[in-house]
C-alpha cells in the first residue's frame, strides 16, 4: 500500500519513494504506508494534496493478519487500507458515507511515533512479503529517479 | 475485428489509462511467473499535465512537437512484419511464420540474448536468471515473450490483454483494421515512422499515414 505524495512535498519532509510514512486523519487512526514520490496529485494548494489507493487489506493498522487468513488464500500484496481512516462524514439524506476526501497528515515513520500510534511493528524488521519476493517494482516509488520502467 | 491468421495487435496510446488489466490477464492466463512482464505497461511523463488543448492526444502532441503529458504504452511483441529479433538470432530460434505470428523455439534458443538488444520495444523476456553476469554475457535461459495468445486466436477468441482491456486500448485485426479504428478514435499512433515501418512493415505502414 502507497501513499502518492508530490515531489515539492517530499523534498520538505526530507523523505524518498519506498520510505514509509503514517498517515493520520483528523479523528479515525493512521495508517502505514510506503511514500511514492510523483506529481500526480499535483493539483491543490501548494501542491499538499495527496492520494491513496483503496483495494488493499492483510494488515491493520500496522499488524499483520497474514495467519488470520484461510491456508492457501493469504493475499500476495498486503498493506494497510485507507478504509481505516477515510472520515466520519456521511450523507444524511442517503448515509452514504464520504470515502474520497479527507483531512489527512502525512509524517516519516519512526519507532517513536508508530509506538506512539499503538502500531505492533519494529520498523527494523517490518517488510511486506511483496518486497521480499522483488515484485511490484516495475512502477517507480520515485519519479524524481528517471530510471527506466519495463 | 479479425483473429486468426494475419492479425496484429497494436496499442491505442490515448486510451490506456495504466490500470495494469492486460498484464494481470496475461499472467492469469498462462501461468507465467509474477515478475515475467509478456505485457508491461511503459508510463513516460508521470503526472505531467500536456500542452494547452493536447492533454489526452499524445500522437497529435508529438507530431506538433508538443508536450504530450503522462501517457501510458502498453508494450509486447507486436509480431512485427520486419522483426529485429528475427534478424539477429544467431541460430533461427525465432521464426515470422506464415501465418504472421513471431514464434520463440524454446528448444533452439541458447539464451544469448540479441534479440533483447534487437527489440525496440523490450518484449523479450527472460525468465531464468538474468542478473550478473546472465545479463551482459546471456546465460539467462530461454527467451520467453508473448504469443498474441495464438492458441486462444484458433479457437476463435482474442488476445487475453485485448479482451481484459476495459478501454479498448489494444487493437486486434488486420492492419487496415486497426488503422481504420484509430482513425476513427483520432487518436493517431503514437510511435514514430521508423517503429512503424518496422511493425507493420513499408506497405501496410502506408495505411497509418507513414
Amino acid at each position: 500500500m502507497y501513499v502518492e505524495i508530490h515531489p515539492n512535498m517530499a523534498d520538505e519532509m526530507g523523505i524518498d519513494g519506498g520510505d514509509l510514512v503514517v498517515v493520520s486523519t483528523t479523528d479515525r487512526g493512521s495508517v502505514l504506508v510506503k511514500a511514492r514520490i510523483t506529481p500526480r496529485p499535483g493539483h491543490g494548494p501548494e501542491e499538499e494534496e495527496i492520494f491513496l489507493p483503496f483495494h488493499w487489506g492483510g494488515i491493520a493498522k500496522g499488524e499483520s493478519l497474514l495467519e488470520k487468513y484461510p491456508d492457501g488464500n493469504e493475499p500476495f500484496a498486503i498493506g494497510d487500507s485507507v478504509n481505516f481512516i477515510t472520515s466520519r462524514g456521511y450523507d444524511v439524506e442517503t448515509q452514504m458515507q464520504e470515502t474520497k476526501a479527507a483531512l489527512a497528515k502525512v509524517r516519516p515513520a519512526t519507532q517513536e511515533l508508530v509506538d506512539e500510534l499503538n502500531m505492533d511493528v519494529d520498523l527494523e524488521t517490518f517488510t511486506f512479503p511483496q518486497d521480499e519476493a522483488g515484485f511490484g517494482q516495475q512502477k517507480d516509488f520515485d519519479t524524481r529517479d528517471n530510471t527506466t520502467v519495463q | 475485428m479479425s483473429t486468426g491468421d494475419d492479425t496484429r495487435i497494436f496499442p491505442d496510446v490515448a486510451a490506456c489509462i495504466d490500470c495494469g488489466g492486460c498484464v494481470v490477464a496475461c499472467n492469469r492466463t498462462w501461468d507465467v511467473p509474477r515478475d515475467e512482464q509478456r505485457i508491461s505497461i511503459s508510463t513516460m511523463l508521470e503526472g505531467e499535465e500536456g500542452a494547452e488543448g493536447l492533454n489526452a492526444s499524445p500522437s497529435q502532441a508529438m507530431s506538433q512537437g508538443e508536450n504530450p503529458g503522462e501517457t501510458s504504452v502498453p508494450m509486447q511483441c507486436y509480431h512485427c512484419e520486419n522483426a529485429p529479433c528475427v534478424t539477429v538470432c544467431p541460430v533461427d530460434a525465432l521464426v515470422k511464420k506464415d501465418d504472421g505470428f513471431v514464434d520463440v523455439r524454446d528448444d533452439v534458443c541458447i539464451g544469448c540474448q540479441y534479440c533483447l538488444s534487437a527489440c525496440p520495444f523490450g518484449a523479450p523476456q527472460f525468465p531464468g536468471s538474468n542478473d550478473g553476469a546472465a545479463e551482459i554475457f546471456g546465460t539467462g535461459g530461454t527467451m520467453d515473450k508473448c504469443t498474441m495468445c495464438q492458441d486462444r486466436q484458433d479457437v476463435g477468441k482474442g488476445p487475453a490483454c485485448a479482451e481484459e482491456c476495459a478501454t479498448d486500448a489494444i487493437l486486434v485485426g488486420t492492419s487496415d483494421q486497426i488503422a481504420d479504428e484509430l482513425d476513427k478514435r483520432d487518436s493517431g499512433t503514437f510511435f514514430n515512422d521508423d517503429a512503424m515501418e518496422i511493425v507493420f512493415g513499408a506497405d501496410d505502414a502506408e495505411a497509418f499515414g507513414v
